[in-house]
């Protein structure tokens, strides 16, 4: 009697280790499948984003994916229904999407067109924006929509900050429009070529006095309008008679440098040969050179400093 | 017949009270290596590694509650592995 009670003990614990070990299997059926499909999505579309939940939602995505294999493996246990369990997991996933999607970093597309403007005239901003909840630019124009435009007419140049605000953090963008400065007043023309020469003291180790005579271009001929400052020099060399006279003449910068030379050595010797005409004067006492573009006394990139730079110096020795 | 069905029966009690002692004592283990990587840093340093470890734990535990343990066994392998992962991320971290 008692072996009997022992025998069916024996059998009753090995039918239930049986029953627990060899637990039969199936496969998931087409509902489950398709749940497990679209929380598997979820979680994809949550990794995917441009910050993705690994960062985002780490917890919230572990408990998901932990939920879901968990309900995938009830589904091929149980023969009951998983429902439950994949609830479970498809909640998670939601919580993992809107968290991750909440933790985005806003993106913001701004521009001012036109660029640059003429003094008095606006311009536009124009700007978009995602992942955000707060925009606003500076320069007294303030809060504004996430995605929009606004007019401006700034006075001068000036920087439109955009400052726009998510719960994924705060990015700025900048839209410069330019002021371009009034159109300026020509240039008045270059001064007549009738000008009376200039006298400018030039500070030389040995000179004394020096005398502007200015030229055409490419001519090394006394103008009629010098005569009256040669005339000075003239006088001035018949009060001195023992005093030595030194003549450089320059050009400007235009012109290949070597003709520029012999044009500035003929315009000092034309100015030599006027005073030798004019003043009794021992030719040892006078002298020419020429300097061709060196040491110019304008701006050679104007008509006005070109016109300075065609010169004969006189110095006193 | 009386001797042998005795033994017969102690050895499968043994077996299963082994059995369900190996599972519980796994589960021990990956707890404590959990909370050594989150003592670590973990949570800041693999926050993704250290949660997925707590979760399979989590699915671990229950599924040796159900009595199913090898299901238990098989996502506290998981657990464990993700709890060594994230101790090695937390190497060098905040400590």
């Amino acid at each position: 009697m008692r072996n009997r009670h022992l025998i069916l003990l024996v059998s009753i614990l090995l039918a239930t280790f049986l029953v627990a070990g060899c637990g039969s299997h199936r496969a998931l059926t087409k509902g489950e499948t398709d749940q497990a499909n679209a929380i598997t999505a979820k979680i994809a579309e949550a990794e995917g984003m441009e910050k993705g939940a690994k960062i985002c939602a780490p917890k919230e995505l572990a408990a998901a994916k932990a939920n879901l294999d968990g309900a995938r493996h009830e589904a091929t246990e149980n023969w009951e229904t998983t429902q439950p369990y994949f609830v479970t997991a498809d909640k998670s996933a939601d919580l993992v999407v809107a968290k991750t999607k909440a933790c985005q970093p806003p993106v913001l597309k701004y521009s001012a067109a036109p660029a640059a403007i003429s003094p008095g005239a606006c311009a536009t901003l124009t700007w978009s924006s995602r992942n955000v909840q707060k925009a606003e630019i500076d320069q007294e124009v303030g809060a504004v929509p996430p995605s929009g435009t606004k007019q401006v007419c700034p006075t001068i140049t000036t920087d439109y900050i955009l400052t726009a605000t998510g719960t994924g953090g705060t990015v700025s963008e900048t839209a410069t429009v330019t002021v371009k400065a009034p159109v300026a007043a020509p240039p008045p023309p270059p001064p007549p070529m009738a000008v009376a020469p200039v006298v400018v003291p030039v500070v030389a180790p040995k000179a004394v006095m020096s005398l502007h005579v200015n030229f055409d271009t490419n001519k090394y001929t006394i103008r009629p309008a010098d005569l009256a400052e040669l005339q000075k020099a003239v006088e001035f060399v018949k009060q001195n008679p023992d005093v030595k006279i030194q003549l450089v003449g320059y050009t400007d910068s235009r012109g290949n440098a070597k003709y520029n030379q012999k044009l500035s050595e003929k315009r000092a010797e034309s100015v030599k040969k006027y005073i030798e005409g004019e003043a009794t004067i021992a030719p040892e006492k006078i002298t020419s050179e020429g300097k061709g573009e060196a040491d110019p006394v304008g701006d050679n990139k104007t008509k006005e400093g070109q016109f300075l730079n065609r010169r004969v110096e006189l110095f006193l020795k | 017949m009386r001797r042998a069905s005795i033994i017969l029966c102690v050895a499968l009690l043994i077996a299963g009270l082994a059995g369900g002692c190996a599972t519980k004592n796994a589960l021990e283990g990956t707890r404590m290596s959990l909370d050594k990587a989150k003592a670590a840093g973990a949570e800041k340093n693999a926050a993704y590694e250290y949660y997925m470890g707590e979760a399979y734990l989590g699915q671990a535990v229950y599924q040796a509650q159900q009595g199913d343990t090898k299901q238990a066994g098989i996502f506290n392998k998981q657990a464990a592995d993700y709890s060594a992962k994230a101790m090695e991320m937390s190497k060098g971290g905040a400590k």
